[in-house]
């Protein structure tokens, strides 16, 4: 089993969202992630590549306790942002949400999930997905 | 992971290059490239050819791979990074203001440098007042003292300070010593993580696009076909596996101009001795 996590967005309910391959996320406001745990090891459906599909099938935790909590890295020890997780639809438990306040601005580039299910640790690499917006942007 | 508390900078932006203040009218950096900016910008001719043949995360991967490339290619690092590095003693660096050279740059800031014995034993901790950071762009570093010339007072002491007398003694007797300063220090492309100027963003579009193009050509094998039936017939021809040999060209030679361009800004050629 290979968990990871697709980013979704436009997510109104459990039968109306979309795939998207980073999650934007604007500077001086609040943000919401959303994602979908899936496992690579098994794509139901035709797929272009077996070892990064497209497509894989959700993944819904059967533990009695679950938890996901998101690491938004950097190097500055004081610039990570660890936030917990949601699940916002009790229809589709591989949905989790995460919400970001406007002081909570992570940086471009890959995430951290770290899925715990009934005391047990799994963690996850979401690579290249969370792209911010800045308002500075005439230097760097 | 670092810990940047004690942090010495300039107070520059490392792109445009000594920028102290700019305004947004213009963008000059963005985020990290992602697929959809990818095959917008350099592969919008190609798109459906390669949809029909990547994932997006084999996308996301060819540009990590691009990522990787430009960094090996150019020294520079995307993101933030923190070194170690050990600086001899130079006596002809040393009375240069203790010229420091360092491997990596553009320098961020420097979160301490200091004089440690060869078992990594701190012998005294040298003021973030007295570094100078003035050329960190270029990779250098000067320590200027502006308290008494290089006297105790300002110094910290390290673990081991009275031992220590024994390593500043040695320096008179010695025109060159080995691993004498410990610099630590962070450099990187931008000062926002994740953020980048845009000409480093395109120079790696440009070598993802280029791997793209030198892969999905190599499935139009056919130079030529034809066609024949009771007297009717019909041909075609194309370049065949080279049918983007011409953008790969055009691509590659920006990319080294691009290259070249951006190596001059953050680097120095000179050479160093200890004559």
């Amino acid at each position: 089993m290979r968990l990871n996590a697709k980013i979704l967005k436009n997510v109104a309910n459990i039968n109306q969202w979309y795939y998207s391959n980073q999650a934007t996320v604007q500077e001086g406001q609040a943000n919401e992630i959303y994602v979908q745990l899936v496992d690579l090891d098994i794509a139901p459906g035709l797929e272009k590549s077996t070892t990064l599909p497209d497509f894989p099938l959700r993944y819904i935790s059967q533990g009695a306790v679950v938890a996901l909590a998101a690491t938004f890295p950097s190097i500055d020890d004081a610039a990570e942002i660890v936030v917990s997780g949601s699940q916002p639809f009790a229809g589709d438990k591989s949905i989790w949400k995460f919400s970001l306040t406007a002081l909570q601005l992570p940086k471009s580039g890959n995430f951290k999930l770290k899925l715990t299910e009934d005391g047990i640790d799994k963690q996850i690499l979401v690579k290249n997905a969370i792209s911010v917006d800045l308002l500075s942007v005439g230097s760097c | 992971m670092a810990d940047f508390t004690e942090s010495k900078k300039f107070g520059t932006k490392v792109y445009p290059v000594e920028a102290f203040s700019t305004s947004d009218l213009l963008r000059r950096t963005e985020a990290l490239l992602t697929p959809e900016i990818l095959l917008s910008r350099y592969l919008k001719v190609q798109t459906k050819e390669i949809r029909d043949r990547y994932t997006e995360e084999e996308l996301k991967q060819e540009i990590e791979l691009a990522i990787n490339e430009f960094e090996l290619m150019t020294g520079l690092v995307v993101n933030k990074v923190q070194d170690m590095q050990r600086i001899p003693f130079d006596r002809a660096l040393y009375q240069s203001f203790v010229y420091i050279k360092t491997n990596h740059g553009p320098i961020l800031s420097v979160e301490e440098i200091q004089i440690q014995s060869s078992n990594g034993e701190n012998i005294y901790q040298l003021p973030a007042t007295w570094i100078e950071v003035g050329f960190a762009h270029k990779r250098q570093l000067n320590l200027i003292p502006i308290l008494s010339i290089f006297g105790a007072a300002g110094l910290k002491d390290g673990q081991a300070s009275n031992a220590g007398l024994i390593f500043l003694q040695a320096i008179n007797n010695f025109s060159w010593l080995p691993s004498f300063f410990t610099v630590k220090y962070t450099y990187g492309l931008s000062h926002t993580e994740g953020q980048l100027p845009i000409p480093v963003n395109q120079i790696i579009g440009m070598i993802a696009a280029i791997n793209l193009l030198s892969s999905i050509q190599t499935a139009n094998k056919y130079n030529s076909t034809s066609v024949g039936q009771d007297g009717l017939s019909q041909s075609a021809s194309s370049a065949g596996p080279q049918i983007y040999a011409k953008r790969i060209e055009e691509l590659e030679a920006k990319k080294l101009k691009m290259l070249a361009k951006l190596k001059a800004t953050f680097n120095t050629k000179y050479f160093l001795s200890n004559i």
